[in-house]
């Protein structure tokens, strides 16, 4: 496992500089409007499933989650033309865009990640674990146990709904078992794991970063590389957080378009109806 | 084939606008809001 990239400005200019930071900015300022949108806690818009990882047990909650709705429609035996219309549909228009935006999970792991301390790169053959959450724990697992068998070990639950509601309502504290301590040892895992590594449970765990992964190549709002402005210095791969070397992967399922590219001006952000599928031709070779 | 690619894309909205739709018609809609109203005790870790 090697050790992960300079700090994310060395190396630049000063107009670049200020261009980083001021997107950071941006981004930070929508990620804690994120945070608040999705808990208002007074506003209960909780037939609406939000395409970002928001516990919906939360106390504070004013969205649904949508794996756990997904999971409830397996549960209770309907197809759930709604949820997956509303999720498709984000994905659709904002591929994974929401989840370097918004996310109130991905914010934490990002905030988690500013902790000054040894970095290391995340894996890529675990990034195809979100895979097998998706398939196993949030599909298959329900379908046969007629249970939210991905909520029982999903960290989101336990930051959001797990921790508050013993401490507020004392009559939980006596169904506290071993399935509570499971969910408490893998949000610790988690926490963790985000201040040595990039957004681990977004590469490796998230469900819902799996379902919308598909839409990275063909989303209204995507991240393009122009070939013709590239000049192949690998930068770009230096600071994405995903580790993503983003002109050979165009479309990667695992961008999650925080923009951090973006300082280059070969990087944009295409908004408008996708006129090709991304990453389907590779027409650089890879330097060296 | 580039409008080609933005047809199929088109398609693929008005597809899921129409999935919504019409599960919203189905009233799948109060479903999710009901579950997502109670406490969910398998999300919070509590019970069996």
């Amino acid at each position: 496992m090697r050790k992960s990239s300079a700090p994310p400005v060395s190396g630049l200019g000063n107009k670049r500089k200020y261009r980083y930071w001021g997107l950071e900015r941006l981004r930070f300022l929508s990620q804690l409007s994120g945070l608040v949108i999705t808990n208002l806690y007074l506003i209960h818009l909780r037939w609406l499933p939000f395409p970002v990882m928001n516990c919906y047990a939360c106390p504070l909650a004013t969205f649904a989650c949508p794996i756990g709705s997904l999971q409830y429609a397996i549960d209770a035996g309907f197809f759930p033309f709604y949820l997956l219309g509303v999720i498709f549909l984000s994905g659709l228009i904002f591929g994974r865009i929401t989840c370097g935006w918004l996310c109130p999970f991905g914010f934490i792991q990002d905030l988690l990640y500013k902790i000054p301390t040894r970095k290391f790169t995340f894996p890529r053959y675990l990034s195809y674990g979100k895979y097998f959450f998706l398939l196993i724990f949030v599909l298959l697992l329900p379908f046969l146990f007629r249970q939210p068998i991905f909520c029982k070990i999903c960290p989101v639950g336990t930051l959001e709904g797990g921790i508050p509601w013993p401490i507020i309502e004392p009559q939980f504290r006596s169904l506290i078992g071993w399935n509570y301590f499971l969910k408490i040892a893998i949000l610790v895992g988690i926490v963790v794991l985000s201040i040595l590594f990039s957004r681990p449970f977004c590469k490796a765990m998230c469900p819902l970063g799996a379902l919308l992964s598909f839409f990275n190549r063909f989303s209204f709002l995507r991240v393009e590389v122009k070939k013709e402005a590239c000049r192949r210095c690998a930068l770009c791969a230096k600071r994405c957080p995903q580790g993503i070397v983003i002109y050979e992967e165009e479309g990667h399922p695992d961008c999650i378009g925080c923009l951090k590219c973006k300082v280059f001006d070969a990087v944009e952000m295409k908004v408008g109806v996708p006129d090709k599928l991304l990453g389907l031709k590779k027409e650089v070779e890879r330097d060296g | 084939m580039k409008v080609l690619y933005r047809l199929i894309w088109l398609f693929f909205v008005v597809v899921m606008i129409f999935l919504t739709a019409f599960g919203v018609k189905r009233g799948e809609w109060k479903k999710v809001k009901l579950n997502a109203e109670i406490i969910c005790t398998s999300c919070i870790g509590l019970g069996k």
